[in-house]
Parts: structure tokens; C-alpha cells; sequence
């Protein structure tokens, strides 16, 4: 994987443009479920990747990859919902409890990210976590990216990232356990 | 199963999907973007070597070779020993032929990877790797094959680019390594003679140092012919390796490079994989190489 992912890298230096669509169909997915996981809002998903993805074009051909490709996008898109968050946090306008569902109705017709049911099951749990754990899991998770790699990131050591993976999945399990069990008995008339 | 696989395999099925017209735009903006990007500057094929690890290390380490850079104006300079650096690749220029085993290896626990080179005179071309037989000729890959399948198949990725790689011949001049290497890079980046490292009278050492990476290139040729016969290169910082074995023999028959001729024989079932692999090969020394060892 490291090798042909730096043959990806390597074409994109040259100027060819079919790798830049090999590199958007590989990362697309799990870039946007975790920007979606990370923020739990749709359309702030979906900017940062977009911007994300036009950036990383835009750099291409003079990229030199270091580690991992799609670590480094998850890392690029992680730190730009992270400063999302910040601000958001810094001008009190975003609530995490109150955002509006990834799916709501209502939303604009051109929206990039379509949505399972899910995913909307496990993003809006992911919601619930501390920021710290929901980082983990998604980096992990969706971006492929090492515990070391990760406690890089997060300037922390490897043992608090793996207890905040481990303390994560925990509480999701949990959360959606009981979401699940309230879905049957609404189901079952209870 | 492990504790956590449960709920890590629920998040990954937790599947999105994405609206057609909006992937288009985001596509097409990132396209943008690219070319806007785009420089009119030739490439740096040693910064290539270097900077991007084992493919194209292996491939521009034959390059070099092949192409005789840093030969003249840099030749006395590396003189040492009796044997000068350009002795060396202007011996190789002067082969009809030759065959290169290339292995690669992504990381100190790897497991290596395997692809064997011909190049004869005027752009030809052949490569095996895994099961594909590639056809090559001014640096683009005309047919690859799949012996296991019997089939014509997309080539191999990283075999098109060594052979792509190995075709810019007619861009790469002495001016442009020049050019590339006088950004304050050009005394590191010269093979200088290494004789501690060589292992008895016979074999003369070349070591190369990256300036953009630990990486280092060892190149080992014969003192009497001055023909190189060995390539290391080594990146002692995440352990990548590509080990080069160069051996020469007089160019094989014409037929050995002809697609159409490998592709008249791909059905025949009296062919095995190994035979299909090496169809027209000859050992030079007389061996046999495949179970036809009567062909042409």
C-alpha cells in the first residue's frame, strides 16, 4: 500500500490527473465519514473536505509524502474540523446538542454527502463523546491512521490514546445498544 | 473475536454515499486547482530517485548508469583507484544488452518484490513481474500479458513506470542533471570511490549520498571491464531496499521483444507459466531456461 500510494504521489508530480482521481475515489469516503463523525454536521463535513481535496490539488505536483497519504488527508481534514469546532465554540454559536441532523429535511438539494440511516446513528453517538475519544476513533477508524500516529497529533502518549479509543468504543457500544433497544420497542408498540 | 471489533465493524459499515452532480463539481474544481498548479519546469529525475523512494530509485539507478550521467566533465574528478566513474557508465553505454533482477523491498520487514528488466538497443523492452510479461518500447508499454490468466491484461503500475521512467532517455541530458544538481547539491550527490567497502581487488565501490534523505546508492562494477554489475540502495531510515543484479550477454533474438510473436503462443497449452514467462529466452552460457528451451 505505502508503495503504491507513493507511485500515486509520484504521478502526481508528473502532472498526471488520473492519479488525482485515483487519490479522491480511495479518500473520499471515509474522508467525509469522518469529517461528518468529527463535527456531526453535514454541511461543515463536506466544506472541509471539499477544501481539503481542492488544497491538496492545488499542491500535488510539488507533494512530498512523508507517511501515510491518507493519514495525511485525515490529519489536514482533522485539524480543520477541530479549528471549526474552536471557533464555533469561541463565537457560542455551535452546539453539538442542538446542530441540526446530517439528514434533517430541509436541507439544500445539491448537498454532496448522502447519508445512511446508519451513519446518522453512529455519527450523531459519536456526538457524544468527548472530543478527545471522537478524535481517536475517527482517525483510527476512517482514517487509517496509527495510535502513535494519532498521539502524535494529539500531543499525547500512546497509552492515553489507546485508553481514549478504548473508553470511546465502550460508550458508542453502549449508546447505540441502547438506541437500538428503543427502536425495537417502538417498533413492537411497547 | 476482539473486544472491539464489533462496534469498529459497525462503524466502518456505517456507509455514505454522494449526490452524482456535486461529485462532478467537487471533481472538476480539484482539477482546476491541478492544473493551475502546473509549472512549465523539466523534472529532476535524481530528486525523483531520491526523494520518492524504491521505484524510482531502482529505475534512475540504471538510468544513470545507462545514460552515462555525470560522465566527462565530472570523470576526473571522481577518478580513484585506476577505475573513474565515467569508465564505468561509459562502459555500459556501449552494451547491446542487458538484463537487470530488481528487487524492492517497502520496509525493513517487507517481503521483497521481484521484477526482472531486458532492455536491448533502440527503446526495447521486456519486464516480468508476478505473473505479467510487459512489452515495452520507447517508453511506453505496448502489451502486458498475465501468464496465469492467458489473457492481455492492464499493466502493472509500477512496471509501466520504471519502463516509462527508463524511456524519458531523450529528455534526460547531462544539462539537466547539472542543472539539478547545482542547487549546492552537486559535490553529495556524485558516486565517489568507496574502496573500504569493496570486498577483494576485482570489484571497484561507488557510494552516492542523498542530500534530501538519508539514503545512500552503492554501485559495484568490475575492475577489469569496468562493466557494473551490482546496485544497492538503501534508506536506512524506514529500511527501504532496492537490490539491482546487472548481467550482460550479446542481445537475444528479435522475437524475444515481440509481443505479437509472446501473444501467438499465450494459448498453447502445451506452454506451462514458466515457459510462457521466459518464451525466447536464451541463456547465453547455454542452460536451459524454459521447458521450450527449442525456440528461437
Amino acid at each position: 500500500m505505502k508503495l503504491e500510494e507513493r507511485l500515486l504521489v509520484w504521478r502526481l508530480n508528473r502532472g498526471d490527473a488520473t492519479a488525482l482521481s485515483e487519490v479522491y475515489e480511495r479518500c473520499r469516503d471515509d474522508l467525509l465519514r469522518l469529517a461528518g463523525s468529527m463535527l456531526h454536521d453535514g454541511p461543515a463535513a463536506e466544506d472541509i473536505v471539499q477544501d481539503v481535496f481542492v488544497a491538496f490539488a492545488g499542491a500535488a505536483r510539488t507533494f512530498r509524502l512523508t507517511g501515510r497519504l491518507k493519514g495525511y488527508l485525515a490529519t489536514c481534514v482533522a485539524n480543520a474540523a477541530r479549528n471549526r469546532l474552536k471557533a464555533a465554540a469561541r463565537r457560542r454559536t455551535t452546539d453539538l446538542d442542538e446542530a441540526a441532523s446530517l439528514a434533517s429535511p430541509g436541507e439544500p438539494p445539491d448537498r454532496w454527502m448522502v447519508i445512511s440511516e446508519q451513519f446518522e446513528r453512529v455519527s450523531g453517538a459519536m456526538a457524544d463523546l468527548p472530543a478527545e475519544q471522537r478524535e481517536v476513533i475517527t482517525l483510527h477508524v476512517y482514517g487509517d491512521m496509527t495510535f502513535r500516529e494519532i498521539a502524535e497529533w494529539q500531543q499525547a502518549s500512546i497509552k492515553t490514546v489507546q485508553s481514549r479509543y478504548r473508553y470511546g468504543l465502550d460508550k458508542l457500544r453502549s449508546a447505540l445498544n441502547e438506541d437500538q433497544s428503543a427502536k425495537c420497542k417502538t417498533q413492537s408498540g411497547e | 473475536m476482539k473486544p472491539n471489533e464489533d462496534i469498529e465493524r459497525v462503524l466502518k459499515e456505517a456507509s455514505i454515499d454522494v449526490d452524482g452532480a456535486a461529485d462532478r463539481r467537487i471533481r472538476e474544481r480539484m482539477r482546476q486547482a491541478y492544473d493551475r498548479s502546473a509549472a512549465p519546469r523539466r523534472p529532476d529525475y535524481w530528486g525523483l530517485a531520491f526523494e520518492s523512494r524504491p521505484v524510482r530509485w531502482a529505475a534512475a539507478a540504471v538510468i544513470l548508469l545507462a545514460l552515462g550521467v555525470l560522465v566527462g566533465q565530472f570523470g576526473t574528478m571522481l577518478s580513484g583507484g585506476g577505475v573513474a566513474w565515467a569508465e564505468v557508465t561509459q562502459r555500459f553505454q556501449s552494451v547491446p544488452f542487458f538484463y537487470a533482477s530488481i528487487y524492492m523491498r517497502d520496509g525493513a520487514l517487507a517481503e521483497p518484490r521481484q521484477f526482472e528488466l531486458w532492455m536491448g538497443k533502440g527503446g526495447h523492452a521486456r519486464m516480468r513481474v508476478g505473473p505479467q510479461v510487459l512489452f515495452g518500447n520507447g517508453g511506453q508499454v505496448t502489451h502486458a500479458f498475465d501468464v496465469r490468466s492467458r489473457a492481455e491484461v492492464e499493466a502493472d503500475r509500477t512496471a509501466a513506470d520504471i519502463i516509462g521512467i527508463l524511456a524519458t532517455s531523450d529528455e534526460f541530458s547531462l544539462e539537466t542533471v547539472i542543472r539539478s544538481l547545482s542547487e549546492g547539491k552537486l559535490l553529495e550527490v556524485t558516486p565517489a570511490m568507496n574502496a573500504e567497502a569493496a570486498l577483494g581487488e576485482d570489484l571497484v565501490v561507488f557510494d552516492a549520498q542523498s542530500v534530501v534523505s538519508p539514503g545512500w546508492v552503492r554501485i559495484y562494477a568490475l575492475r577489469e571491464s569496468r562493466l557494473p554489475v551490482g546496485l544497492r540502495i538503501w534508506d536506512p531510515a524506514e529500511g527501504f531496499c532496492v537490490d539491482v543484479l546487472i548481467t550482460y550477454a550479446k542481445e537475444p533474438p528479435e522475437v524475444f521483444f515481440d509481443a505479437d510473436a509472446f501473444a501467438a503462443h499465450l494459448h498453447d497449452p502445451d506452454r506451462s507459466e514458466t515457459s510462457l514467462a521466459y518464451m525466447f529466452l536464451k541463456d547465453p552460457g547455454g542452460q536451459i531456461v524454459t521447458p521450450h528451451h527449442q525456440d528461437p
